[in-house]
């Protein structure tokens, strides 16, 4: 039908009512909010800030949450430049006394050296995050206390360093599955460029989109 | 001159004694602000930990809330009255305080008026010593139970399905799903797409034996977690009808559950762990026990004519007006399913005070709601604020009658062996 055409027929036929569009603001499809990363060394902490970031985006919040457990104590650090919402969340933390600071659409959360301090840590931030999803990274030797509060996680990422053999990828998997839940492989070779992008906690390197994505679908990458 | 140097040095000396005597002071003074610093973030800590304990035990204990009271002339032993119901809370919230160090602790319910609290305030007023003196102290944290439209595919799901099961293409389903599923595969057989299922229900016990042959949670879901168990999940094969799926599945009630599962559907409209409108003629089984029997025959002929969970239709029922006919708000709902006046006439409904009328209604209004969302949880919240706010505010609005009127509904459902799938209750500190 011409366009001639199609305008002389609307003299005469009403237009179709346009149908109403369905809320996908939600969804009941379940999502992966929580996430645990085993590793350390920067490969690790770029993973963590990008499985973070996409979580976020996935699940539609303006920011996300990193608690990060080093077996050290936390040191003070300022706050980077960051978005209004990951800024009033590291303010809300704060307030709790919790060692938050927000940089880009990231909350880190720097957790107390003691096992069983830095899990009443997680579950405070978490418990005060509300929809905000959750990545806690155990960037050393996986104490006991720990294992609880990872097995209530949706999904356990490990992180070997770059050119680990496969055999200790298997061990950390199979150490892993010990909390009870399935742990997937995230094999990163961070770049200066994506040690950047990560500092900066708003944009997930590009090399890491997919990857990423795989492993929060519960495939290894 | 040799004099004078020594007053001179004497004098500076003095000065020297005076200024390392303020240093000290101010010392002492700013290490007894930090301890008491310590002392409150300690006390904080504790009353966090605390609210979330006492949260989480009301979560846990809330489904006894709506067991019935009496079963078969016997006391039911699982039921909780309000008051044990608050005291559980409160025992698991003092209990944490004192392991975490505080001892005088005030527990409180800000909305213990409601049929199913689910707010605790927990306020920490140990003194705090600071240096030789001791100063009153309060930290305060306020946990609820909050209603998650979108849970996490690690939270817990709802109970194994018993009720009756149906075939189709060799696979079992509950009747309902089955029903849904004729009517999705016979517009796909239209559009030239024959569905074919792959796998339906499966029970905890063929699970187990799936989990056994490969243990490997990342492969197979273990015992207790696959949603095959409650009777609505389809799996549907060819490749080829995915995109249909993705298309047209929700008009049908059927959602793809997880992203990275194509062949994964699950039927939402209809939620519940038993099968609705398909029980014995009289609709008791088909409903929970908490219905009166009056009500029963009309929410089974509702639940079959808009295919609607009967037990949805209850708990709303009773969140409403308690199942009273009668009953009028303040606001100018009226009736059994509190219609207001334009709403009862958009679904003609001439007589909101009329029970069959009033629930036929309801039926038809949640199968709409439910359509439109695609959720139990947000068409409950539209049904009680409106479609226009639950759209607005992209989920459930914020507003504490609607978050406590879908809180209720879902813990009601819960109690009553019908928990809803989609939808989680999770325990947040909001204070």
């Amino acid at each position: 039908m011409t366009a001639a055409l199609k305008r002389l027929a609307g003299w005469f036929i009403a237009p179709a009512a346009e149908a109403e569009r369905p809320v996908t603001a939600r969804t009941v499809v379940a999502s992966v909010t929580a996430v645990g990363v085993l590793g350390r060394g920067s490969a690790a902490t770029v993973a963590a800030t990008a499985i973070a970031l996409t979580a976020a985006r996935r699940a539609r919040t303006r920011c996300a949450l990193v608690c990060r457990w080093t077996g050290e104590e936390p040191r003070a650090a300022a706050d980077g430049s960051a978005l209004p919402a990951a800024r009033a969340l590291a303010g809300r933390l704060q307030a709790r006394g919790l060692e938050a600071r927000a940089c880009g659409r990231l909350v880190a959360v720097d957790l107390p050296a003691a096992a069983t301090e830095a899990r009443a840590a997680i579950e405070r931030a978490w418990a005060a995050a509300g929809e905000v999803p959750v990545t806690v990274l155990v960037a050393g030797a996986r104490p006991a206390e720990l294992d609880g509060v990872l097995g209530a996680l949706d999904r356990l990422v490990v992180v070997p360093p770059p050119g680990a053999p496969a055999a200790l990828e298997e061990l950390a998997v199979t150490d892993a599955a010990r909390v009870g839940r399935a742990a997937t492989v995230l094999r990163v070779a961070p770049s200066p460029v994506a040690r950047a992008l990560a500092r900066g906690g708003l944009i997930v390197p590009p090399a890491l989109r997919g990857p990423v994505a795989r492993v929060l679908e519960g495939r290894d990458a | 001159m040799r004099e004078r140097l020594r007053d001179e040095s004497g004098q500076a000396l003095v000065a020297v004694l005076i200024v390392l005597g303020v240093v000290l002071l101010l010392a002492g003074g700013l290490g007894a602000i930090a301890r008491a610093l310590s002392i409150q973030g300690e006390h904080a800590r504790a009353a966090d930990l605390a609210a979330l304990a006492g949260a989480r035990a009301m979560l846990e204990a809330q489904p006894r809330l709506f067991e019935p009271a009496v079963i078969d002339g016997r006391l039911n032993p699982r039921h909780l009255g309000k008051d044990e119901y608050l005291e559980i809370g409160k025992r698991a919230a003092e209990e944490t305080a004192r392991r975490n160090g505080a001892q005088d602790v005030l527990v409180s319910f800000p909305d213990s008026d409601e049929l199913a609290p689910r707010r605790i305030v927990v306020t920490v007023r140990d003194a705090i010593k600071v240096g030789d003196k001791r100063v009153p102290g309060k930290a305060e944290a306020e946990a609820e139970v909050v209603v998650v439209t979108a849970p996490s595919v690690g939270a817990s799901l709802a109970g194994e399905y018993r009720g009756p099961l149906v075939e189709r293409q060799g696979e079992l389903m509950r009747p309902d799903v089955a029903l849904a599923f004729d009517r999705m595969a016979a517009a796909a057989a239209k559009d030239g797409v024959h569905l074919l299922i792959e796998s339906a229900y499966r029970s905890d016990a063929e699970q187990a034996v799936l989990f056994a042959r490969r243990p490997d949670p990342k492969w197979v879901a273990p015992p207790g977690k696959s949603l095959h168990r409650l009777g609505t999940e389809l799996d549907l094969k060819p490749p080829s009808a995915w995109p249909w799926l993705r298309r047209n599945a929700q008009r049908f009630g059927f959602v793809q559950r997880y992203s990275w599962e194509p062949w994964h559907w699950g039927y939402v409209r209809s939620p519940g762990s038993r099968s609705v409108g398909f029980g014995a003629p009289d609709g008791k089984r088909a409903v929970p026990s908490f219905v009166p029997d009056w009500l029963a025959p009309i929410l089974r002929r509702a639940s079959q004519r808009w295919g609607v969970s009967a037990a949805l239709l209850a708990a709303q029922l009773y969140q409403e007006s308690t199942f009273n006919p009668f009953a009028k708000s303040e606001a100018g709902a009226m009736g059994i399913a509190q219609f207001m006046p334009e709403t009862a006439r958009a679904y003609g409904l001439r007589n909101p005070y009329d029970v069959e009328q009033a629930v036929m209604a309801q039926a038809h209004y949640m199968r709409d709601l439910l359509g439109q969302f695609g959720s139990v949880p947000l068409a409950l919240a539209a049904y009680n604020a409106g479609p226009g706010n639950v759209r607005r505010y992209g989920g459930i609005p914020p507003f504490p009658e609607t978050q406590s009127y879908v809180a209720s509904i879902l813990a009601l459902l819960g109690g009553a062996g019908h928990p809803v799938l989609g939808a989680g209750l999770e325990v947040r500190l909001v204070r």
